[in-house]
This record gives C-alpha cells, structure tokens and sequence, in this order.
C-alpha cells in the first residue's frame, strides 16, 4: 500500500481519467437530483407553476406577434396605389405605364379603369342615390380621368413609399398619386407594439423565473448544508458542490417550461372557436401559426437556461464560504 | 521513516479576528507511518492546528508545508486535490442521515469518479476494517455513537489517503469505544499514513504507542520528537 502514497499530493489525475471521472459524477449527479425531485414532487410542481405562469405569459405574446405578422396575408390584406391619369390621356399612354408596372416585380396591376368606364360608374352611382339621373345628360364622358390601380406588397415603409410614389408621379401623362397604405402603417404600428411588449415582458418574466429558481434552490442548498459541508471536507471540488444543485435549476426550467407550453395550448384551444369566427369572417380558415415542435423546445431550452443562471447566482451566493463551516 | 516530512509546520501563529492569537510561532514535522497525538485542554489550539493541516484555514504567520508545498497558498482548484489526500474524523462522525452505511462510506470514492465495482470492493474492505461487516445497509440512526465514529473512520481512510486527521475522535464515547477508535488510528499507521490525533485525554493517549505534541494556550509545550 505504501507505494500508493509516493504520488503527488496535490496532482490532479490525467486528463482522459479526469474526463472520466467527470462523466460519471455528472451520470451519478443526475440521478440523484432526479431521485430527490420526484421523492418532492410536491416542492419541485411550486416552482415549475410558477415559472411557467410566468414565461407563459412573454411565449403567448411571442405567438400574437408571429401571428399578427401573418394577419396580412391571411385575410388578403395589402397595400395599394391609385394611378389618376390627365384627361385625355390615350390607351397607348396607359400602356406605356402598364409596360413600366410589368417590369416591377413588387408591383402588381390589379385593374384599369379607362375614362369611359370611370363615367358609367359614377353615372351608375349617381343614378342608384337619385331620382333624377338625367342632370348628368349632355356631359362630356372624357370630363373623368382614366385610373388604374396597382397592388403592392406588405413591408413597405414611410420612406420606400414616398420614393414610389415620387417616381410614379414622374411618369408621363400621370396627374395624381394616391397612396392606399395607412391601415397597413396601423397595424404596422399595432405588431411593432405587440413586439416591443413580448421582449419587454420576456426580460421581466425572464427575471423573475431567474429569482424564483435562485429562491428555490436557495432553500434546497440550505437544507442540505450539512451533507454539503461532508462533500467539501471529503474533496469535492467547488463545481461538484454546485453541480446538484445546477441540475436542480436545470429540472426546474425544464418543468417550468413544460407547465408554460401547457397553459399556451389550454389559452389558444379556449380562444380558438372565436378566432374561428373572426376569420371566417375572411372567408379563411383560422389556424395558429407558431406553436410547434420548434417553438416547444426552444420555450423549454429558454426555461432551463433561466432555471441554470437562478441555480448558479443561488450556489454561488450560498456555497462561497462553505470552508469556514468545516469544523 | 522518510527524511523529508510530509506534514511541516515552520513558525505558524493564528490570529482570528477578535485578535485572540489561537496558535503562536508553531513549528513541528510530521511523518509517514507515525502516529501524533496533539493534546491540550480546550483552547489549547489542537482543532485550529488540525484545521491548518487540512487547508480549512490559512496561517497569519508562517507557513504549513506539505510534501515540501506551502498549503496557505494553494487555489481553490488544488486544495480539493490535495484534500482528496486527507483523511478526516471529527468528533462528530457527520454521516448523512438520509444516505445508507455503504452510501456514506462510498462518497469519498464517488466524488473521485471512481467505477462502481471498484467502490463496492473499498466500501466493503473499510467496514470490515473497523469491524463494521454487513451492516452496509443499515442507516446512521441504526447505529450506536461508536459504531458511527467507525463508520465515519471508514469512509475516512475508504480513499487509503496518505495523511489522517482525527480531531477529538472519542470525545462523545465511553472509555472501552474510545480505545477501539484509537487502536483503529494507530493501525491505520501501519499503512504508511501520517496520523495525527488530537485529543484532550492524556491518559488513552499515553496508552498507545505514539509521538505526543501538547499544547497550552496556541503555543508547544511538549514535543517528544
């Protein structure tokens, strides 16, 4: 036995019998917090409802937002501009603009509307509000500008539109632009919100899931003071003092995030058959973009990296002075 | 014997904060397969001194050597290396309630990594050593007071450390337990290990074949080298 004593006193092993070691205090490690959870199964459930009403709460705005960026598109809303021509502008003339409109693939013709056409319209209006129809007898039918009206796509903002219209104003023959884009800057606006207050909420809630789990194993590490105090006299090293309690605030993210993806999926089947109605309303079929398999596990990777940093601020704050308890 | 020592103390003193000098201009050597007995009356400074050995203190003063390295200056990724080599029993066995006889003496190898077959093998031979056989299933409630001092005795020497501490290992134990522990600590020496014991009972330890250092008031009055 004595030839076991002439190692070095202070030397680590080498680094493949480290690496090895390492492994199994991590497989051994894991097992036992797994073990003392479900013996508190009670304890653990607190902290992962809490943590999952919270960061419910920043995920379900998330999924808003997502799906406010596809309510364009859903319900076939988009942006437009409406061409007026001088009086007495020719078909070739219009021609010529629906050649330039061809050759932007943004833009989209959706009608031209010649001055002929544009008077029996308004003939056809007129005629349905009075009773008196013939007032518009004897007028000259090229008195109203031809139009033509061109679709554009979503994301266009203040600046891109101001320079279309400037450069349509630029073509020949064209006397007035009229942008159709203010309910797309509204809701614009209204997603650009729901944004700001997911990110908002998330750091918040973000936060407060990081206190709850510090909270939470806070208690743990002083409950097992005196079994920590033996690890530490026997040799463990400061990382493997905190490592149970690392993969404690692991298993608390983790439940958290479980408990979050459940409450998403009670909400957005309480709301759904009102979604239903708002879409059909469309005449589109309502579904919720978002709430996947990607989303699911990015939500619990998020939670349990949150339940790590509230594990390691607790450990760190708890198991520092750990030496001057040894007695 | 080896020349070098394994343990040295050159001209330590301990100064906690209240300004009580605990120890005062300490010097000793300790050596593979010896047995030290570090006695005194409460105060004397026997815990403080066994503390500095194990590196949960660090010397005001002067410097405590081990194997030639200065152990106030070790970092806080060394000293559970060097702790590793280091067999402690205090007076209060500190089992842990909720884990079982084996589990208890197996922590030390556990925290080495060690394989699982291997712990079985060491648990077994450490209990056998201190004549605790069979019980591996029982839990530190179950036991007597000195069945639990072996038990934590085990679990100190389950890692065959080259240097064993014990600081008033029978203070809680009738006199017949209190000479089971000692025997137990002196055969550990037989090893190899420098074993160094502190204990306020001069009579059990001038009953035992061994190197007596006593302390008053943090400073040596006997060092019977």
């Amino acid at each position: 036995m004595k030839k076991d004593f002439e190692r070095d006193l202070f030397a680590a092993p080498k680094l493949g019998r480290r690496l090895v070691n390492w492994l199994r205090d991590h497989i051994r490690v894991a097992h036992e917090v797994s073990k003392n959870v479900s013996l508190e199964l009670f304890g653990s459930f607190l902290t992962w409802f809490i943590m999952g009403l919270s960061l419910s709460f920043p995920a379900g705005l998330y999924l808003a937002h997502l799906n406010a960026e596809k309510v364009e598109g859903l319900v076939g809303l988009k942006g437009g501009v409406a061409i007026y021509f001088q009086t007495g502008t020719t078909e070739s003339e219009i021609a010529i603009i629906q050649d330039w409109i061809a050759q932007n693939p943004e833009l989209e013709l959706k009608e031209i509307r010649s001055s002929e056409k544009a008077f029996v319209d308004l003939m056809s209006i007129i005629s349905d509000q009075t009773e008196e129809p013939s007032i518009l007898e004897g007028i000259d039918h090229t008195v109203l500008p031809a139009s033509m009206l061109v679709e554009l796509p979503s994301g266009y903002d203040e600046r891109r539109l101001a320079a279309l219209k400037a450069e349509i104003e630029e073509l020949p023959r064209v006397d007035f632009v009229a942008m159709q884009y203010e309910w797309l800057e509204r809701l614009a606006a209204f997603q650009s919100l729901i944004e700001n207050l997911w990110i908002l909420s998330a750091l918040l809630f973000g936060l407060a899931s990081v206190l709850v789990t510090s909270i939470s194993v806070s208690f743990a590490i002083r409950s097992q003071l005196e079994e920590l105090k033996v690890f530490q006299f026997l040799g463990a090293s400061k990382r493997q003092g905190r490592r149970p309690f690392i993969y404690l605030g692991a298993i608390f993210g983790i439940g958290g995030g479980l408990v979050a993806l459940f409450i998403l999926a009670v909400v957005l089947s309480v709301i759904e058959p009102s979604l239903s109605s708002l879409y059909s309303s469309y005449g589109r079929e309502a579904f919720i973009v978002g709430f996947d398999l990607y989303f699911s596990l990015i939500l619990i990777l998020s939670c349990m990296v949150l339940g790590i940093i509230g594990a390691r601020l607790a450990s760190g704050r708890e198991l520092d002075n750990l030496d001057d308890m040894i007695a | 014997m080896s020349q070098t020592p394994l343990i040295s103390l050159v001209r330590v003193s301990k100064k906690f904060g209240s300004g009580q000098e605990a120890l005062s201009e300490i010097s000793a050597e300790f050596h593979e397969g010896t047995v030290t007995y570090v006695t005194g009356h409460s105060g004397a400074g026997k815990t403080t001194l066994l503390r500095l050995i194990f590196g949960a203190d660090k010397a005001s003063r002067g410097k405590v050597l081990a194997a030639g390295r200065d152990i106030g200056k070790l970092t806080i990724a060394e000293l559970p290396w060097y702790r590793r080599n280091v067999g402690v029993v205090f007076q209060n066995p500190n089992l842990i309630s909720r884990r079982s006889i084996f589990e208890n003496v197996a922590l030390p190898l556990l925290i080495d990594g060690e394989k699982l077959s291997q712990v079985e093998k060491r648990v077994r031979g450490a209990l056998s050593r201190v004549h605790l056989a069979g019980r591996e299933n029982l839990f530190p409630y179950q036991l007597s007071i000195g069945e639990q001092q072996r038990v934590g005795l085990a679990r100190s020497i389950v890692r065959r450390p080259i240097i064993l501490i014990a600081d008033e290992p029978t203070g809680n134990l009738d006199p017949e337990l209190s000479r089971t522990i000692f025997g137990l600590l002196s055969e550990y020496s037989a090893t190899g290990a420098a074993v160094i014991v502190a204990s306020h009972d001069i009579n059990l330890v001038r009953a035992y074949k061994g190197r007596e250092f006593s302390l008053n008031q943090g400073r040596v009055i006997t060092n019977d080298e």
